[in-house]
């Protein structure tokens, strides 16, 4: 059985026994209350008293049942916490899983207490405390971003209270108001399943984009836009409810209105999403339009429709398998041809394609398409597993470490990082802002990479280091020594130092100074530190990694790796 | 290392399901409470009937009525707890269910389907990792499919879940808690939200520490203490000693002196008797006995300071030199709010171990697992990704760049991402690069990457890589001017606006 099973089916006999003990427990209480007043009413009458010997009869009989009903409550507890609660297979201690700490604060604190750190410390505070204080902003401030993007924008008048008062920070308030329609968007479209105000948004940024382009500039250099792959999804699904009508009667006259609407709003598709259209338009057919007195003919005709709708989706899917571009719009029309009866019964389908509405509407703001604190702990659901994994691992390790030398057994209970943290004044102070060689000691998965492509990301083929853009060479002056910095960080995390290959390089590798080079003759792709190691400091011909095409030092030119 | 599987989910929600039956069984020991004290009522009701056979029938009534009253208070009573544990019920099949829904995102045994659904990815590494998969998991476990969008929705209101335990634990005001308010706000849309949190725990959770800091107040953290002294005594809890020492340093402070030192040889001078430890809990006594003696040294300070304050001028020599030595200032510390954060510490040790709550905001957790993983090197602070205006921040634009001399853009500094996001005006949808995140990231490690991302690099003359698919799409336009270009067989750099042959571009590689 598994885990999953094994839990539902202790929940389900543990609340079940809660349930009918507490029931019996309450009927057996109701009875003696009713033996009470069957007694009242015996003695108004003045009756034979004999009854009252009875009284202590059933008293003891209530007490006896009463008993027995908890005690076998408290044994499907105790049956519970047994075979889950205290069951090592149903628990992780979620601490375990937490490597690295951030610099906040496990507990409350006080906005007060803020205000007289800020004017303690200007700018960037360099104490621990400080940047604890700092960072919980941060985080509000986060979380104020994520519920505006999820339509909370009521809650976060109240939130912003938390930022301390004295901070030069402000929301920007046309940004606000234009999050208060993108609520009202989603609401419509969650709720009501009304996509009116979205399409009619979408068709407002569609004149802007036809109105911008007619007077080309020369100079601003507009990105080719998308709109159109979740726009196109707004107008399928708008279609299907209109065919469905006002209560999925599909009547004629629905059937005329989804037809109207695509006369006018699919043509700007159909040269890219034809094959997707075409099947959504046969659903025309299965309007519900029969008369009283041909009712087995209307049978039948449902049959051949039915068959027909389920070849023609057959035949769908089977494009969409061999189809490899438009994939999530194909997935979207197959669920729309799934589902296209019952469509307000379908609320993923509204949720859905409402968040894909946010991310549209969150990229016209110039702002990023989903909430980040989302993406972020999204990652952490995603690759919690590996550092849980890693902490188990190194755990272990520390054991092993601390039988054979009891000696530095003073950090116990902390968790790896912190000790870390704690190795003294100097250290302390250049931990909080991580160097380009503390890497994760561990490798994460790569296959469920394609959720978080946000960057292109090159990896020398030589030295395995990950290319450190040019971007913090004038950026971030605190980036600025690295040769001093990193002797620390490597002291500070000996899984990285240790890990084999990687350590050759490490003098002066990941140093922003060491670009992408092109090696002239053949094309291939590495980082200039480890050219210049493989040509022994530029003296001798060196051999592609890949084709061993020779090259000199002088052969290489720097690249740039710029996305569109 | 290890993919994120159904198991691992189950496993790290265990909390959600610990804290109802912790619940649970506090209420029911509620319930066995009433039925002994009714049991006893009613016998005695009973027995004093019984006891005068002979008395009048009206009195009989009027007992027997009584009894009634008192029977029916107790139903009612009864009832209540029993709707208490129904919601504590409710709450672990609502939880169960919740999680059930995962099971359904996972990904299908069945190959050719899996490779549906993952169009992304090309088929021979798909079936090598479907391999690695079959011969590590367990038996039973399953993978999760991210590209079900229904499993993504779960995780937003799993994040929804996560900042509002966040918001009510880390509280700090008295008028209300806005982790409740926001709770209430998105349950409006969602009510399985109120099923999935144990906001009421939490909240006085919240409370009794708020009491404690805000107000120094002790009467919530005592009422606590007694609820769950057997636990806490099981579990060696140091917080009576905490609580009576927090009481002493306030009569202290009031002044009170003789009612201090009459409270500390009552309430606290046990404390210092090694005797009544358990033998596991001798760290307790040694920290214990250290305050003991500190206290004690407190009252000549008192006394001394008190000299101090009415007698400025004519103070003893040697108290002089009591006032001046650094021992003498560590008893200002000890008066100082110091008490109520130890205090407060050990009242959320204690708190957390009792309901199996992580010590860690498990928001913490996740996030920084999350932005760990997350982080490259490429990763720069973008102001762009934000609402939140810092004073006015000199903004240049791409346009009065551009303007500038066009040898200016061929300049290496523009290569950077940090420049050439706003210059070809790109959106950064990277978590890591908002504002926000990239602060609280900072001293977090570098995600170790396997493979790089770039598809199809595409060099320029001028060193700029670009990615081949986006650079030579023509645009919708027929007549724009990249299209016209490209039928003259030339591109343009789109950043630096160079425009060269393609002839001389060259695609290299890996990546």
């Amino acid at each position: 059985m598994s885990l999953l099973e094994t839990l539902s089916s202790e929940i389900g006999t543990f609340t079940k026994s809660g349930g009918d003990n507490l029931h019996d427990l309450y009927n057996e209480s109701e009875s003696l209350l009713k033996e009470l007043k069957e007694l009242e009413a015996s003695l108004e009458s003045q009756l034979e008293q004999e009854n009252i010997k009875c009284l202590s009869k059933f008293t003891n009989k209530w007490y006896k049942t009463s008993i027995d009903s908890l005690k076998s409550y408290n044994t499907a507890t105790n049956r519970f916490s047994k075979n889950i609660l205290v069951n090592s297979k149903f628990n992780i201690d979620l601490d375990d899983a937490y490597t690295y700490p951030l610099l906040l604060n496990n507990f409350p604190v006080y906005t007060d207490s803020t205000e007289k750190d800020k004017t303690e410390s200007v700018g960037f505070s360099s104490d621990l405390k400080g940047i604890k204080i700092e960072n919980r902003e941060e985080l509000i401030k986060a979380i104020i971003l994520h519920l505006l993007k999820i339509g909370q924008c009521d809650i976060v008048k109240e939130i912003v209270k938390e930022l301390s008062l004295g901070s030069s920070v402000v929301i920007d308030e046309s940004l606000l108001a234009k999050f208060e329609f993108l609520n009202k968007i989603v609401q419509d479209i969650v709720v009501n399943h009304d996509l009116s105000k979205a399409l009619s948004w979408f068709k407002d940024k569609y004149n802007e984009k036809v109105r911008n382009s007619s007077r080309i500039s020369q100079l601003s250099n507009p990105v080719p836009s998308n709109f159109n792959d979740i726009e196109f999804k707004f107008h399928m699904l708008e279609f299907i409810i209109l065919l469905n009508g006002k209560d999925s009667s599909f009547s004629l006259n629905d059937a005329l209105d989804a037809y109207l609407y695509s006369k006018d709003n699919f043509s700007r598709f159909f040269k890219e999403y034809l094959s997707e259209i075409s099947p959504l338009m046969t659903l025309l057919l299965f309007q519900n339009n029969r008369s009283e007195d041909d009712f087995d003919l209307g049978n039948h005709k449902d049959k051949l429709l039915a068959d027909f709708i389920a070849k023609m989706k057959h035949s769908f899917n089977i494009e969409r398998d061999r189809k490899k571009n438009n994939a999530s719009e194909m997935r979207f029309v197959s669920e729309l041809l799934d589902h296209f009866e019952n469509i307000h019964s379908q609320q993923s389908l509204f949720v859905n394609i409402s968040n894909e509405f946010i991310s549209e509407y969150c990229k016209d703001l110039r702002l990023s398409n989903d909430s980040s604190l989302f993406q972020s702990i999204l990652a952490g659901y995603i690759y919690l597993p590996s550092f849980y994994k890693y902490n188990q691992i190194q755990s272990k390790m520390n054991k092993l470490i601390s039988v054979s030398s009891e000696a530095r057994n003073g950090d116990d209970s902390k968790n790896g990082t912190s000790t870390e943290m704690s190795n003294g004044g100097e250290a302390t102070i250049i931990n909080y802002e991580a160097t380009f060689n503390y890497d994760l000691p561990f490798q994460l998965p790569d296959s469920n990479r394609f959720l978080f492509n946000y960057h292109p990301i090159f990896i020398c083929p030589i030295s395995k280091e990950q290319l450190v853009p040019i971007t913090h060479n004038q950026d971030q002056n605190v980036d600025e020594e690295p040769q001093s910095k990193r002797k620390k960080s490597s002291s500070l995390d000996p899984a990285a130092s240790s890990s084999s290959t990687t350590t050759s390089f490490s003098t002066s590798s990941s140093s922003p100074n060491n670009p992408v080079v092109v090696l002239n003759f053949c094309q291939h792709l590495a980082l200039r530190e480890s050219v210049w190691q493989l040509s022994k400091k530029g003296s001798d011909i060196f051999k592609c990694h890949y084709c061993y095409k020779k090259h000199k030092f002088s052969d290489v030119t720097d690249a740039y790796f710029i996305d569109l | 290392m290890s993919e994120p599987s159904l198991n691992f989910h189950i496993q790290s929600h265990s909390t959600q399901f610990r804290i109802p039956t912790e619940l649970i069984k506090k209420n029911f020991k509620t319930i066995q409470k009433l039925v002994e004290k009714q049991k006893k009522q009613m016998t005695d009701d009973v027995a004093k009937i019984k006891k005068n056979p002979n008395i009048p029938t009206a009195m009989k009534l009027a007992m027997v009525r009584k009894s009634i009253k008192s029977f029916e208070g107790f139903q009612k009573k009864l009832q209540a707890s029993i709707a208490k544990d129904e919601e504590l019920r409710s709450r672990l099949i609502a939880r169960i269910e919740h999680l059930a829904l995962i099971s359904e995102y996972c990904i299908t045994q069945d190959k050719t389907k899996t490779q549906v659904e993952k169009p992304s990815q090309p088929q021979s590494q798909n079936e090598d990792t479907e391999e690695k998969e079959h011969s590590t998991k367990d038996d039973n476990d399953k993978y999760l499919d991210l590209h079900n969008p229904n499993l993504i929705t779960w995780y937003r209101d799993q994040t929804n879940l996560l900042i509002i335990d966040y918001l009510i634990k880390s509280n700090t005001r008295t008028d209300h808690n806005i982790g409740l308010l926001l709770l209430k706000s998105l349950s409006e849309s969602n009510p399985k939200y109120m099923k999935l949190i144990d906001y009421d725990l939490f909240e006085s959770f919240n409370k009794v520490y708020v009491s404690i800091m805000e107000d120094h107040d002790l009467t919530l953290v005592i009422a606590w203490f007694n609820e769950n002294r057997n636990f806490l005594k099981k579990a060696n809890s140091n917080l009576e000693f905490e609580i009576n020492y927090c009481r002493f340093l306030s009569l202290i402070e009031k002044g009170d002196v003789n009612e201090a030192i009459k409270f500390s040889s009552i309430n606290l001078s046990p404390y210092g008797n090694v005797s009544n430890y358990q033998d596991t809990d001798r760290a307790n006594h040694e920290h214990n006995l250290n305050r003991l003696k500190e206290i004690g040294g407190l009252l000549v300070y008192m006394a001394i300071n008190e000299e101090k304050r009415t007698r400025n001028d004519k103070i003893a020599f040697s108290s002089n030199l009591l006032i001046n030595s650094p021992r003498f200032h560590e008893y200002e510390k000890l008066l100082s709010d110091e008490r109520w954060d130890s205090l407060s510490m050990c009242f959320v040790e204690n708190f957390t171990k009792l309901y199996g709550i992580s010590k860690n905001y498990p928001i913490f957790i996740y996030l920084s697992a999350g932005l760990a993983s997350l982080k490259t090197k490429s990763c720069y602070h973008n102001t762009e990704n934000t609402i939140f205006r810092e004073n006015q921040e000199i903004n240049v634009t791409d346009e009065s760049i551009y303007k500038k001399d066009l040898t200016v853009l061929t300049d290496k500094k523009y290569r950077g991402s940090n420049q050439y996001y706003k210059l070809l005006n790109k959106i950064n949808n990277c978590p890591v690069c908002s504002p926000e995140l990239y602060k609280l990231s900072r001293n977090l490690p570098y995600a170790q990457l396997i493979t790089s991302i770039f598809n199809n690099p595409f060099k320029l003359p001028n060193g700029n890589i670009y990615p081949f698919d986006k650079l030579l799409n023509p645009s919708e336009k027929y007549l724009s001017e990249k299209n016209t270009l490209l039928r003259m067989g030339k591109i343009k750099d789109p950043l630096t606006r160079e425009i060269f042959l393609i002839d001389t571009c060259i695609r290299v590689y890996p990546a």
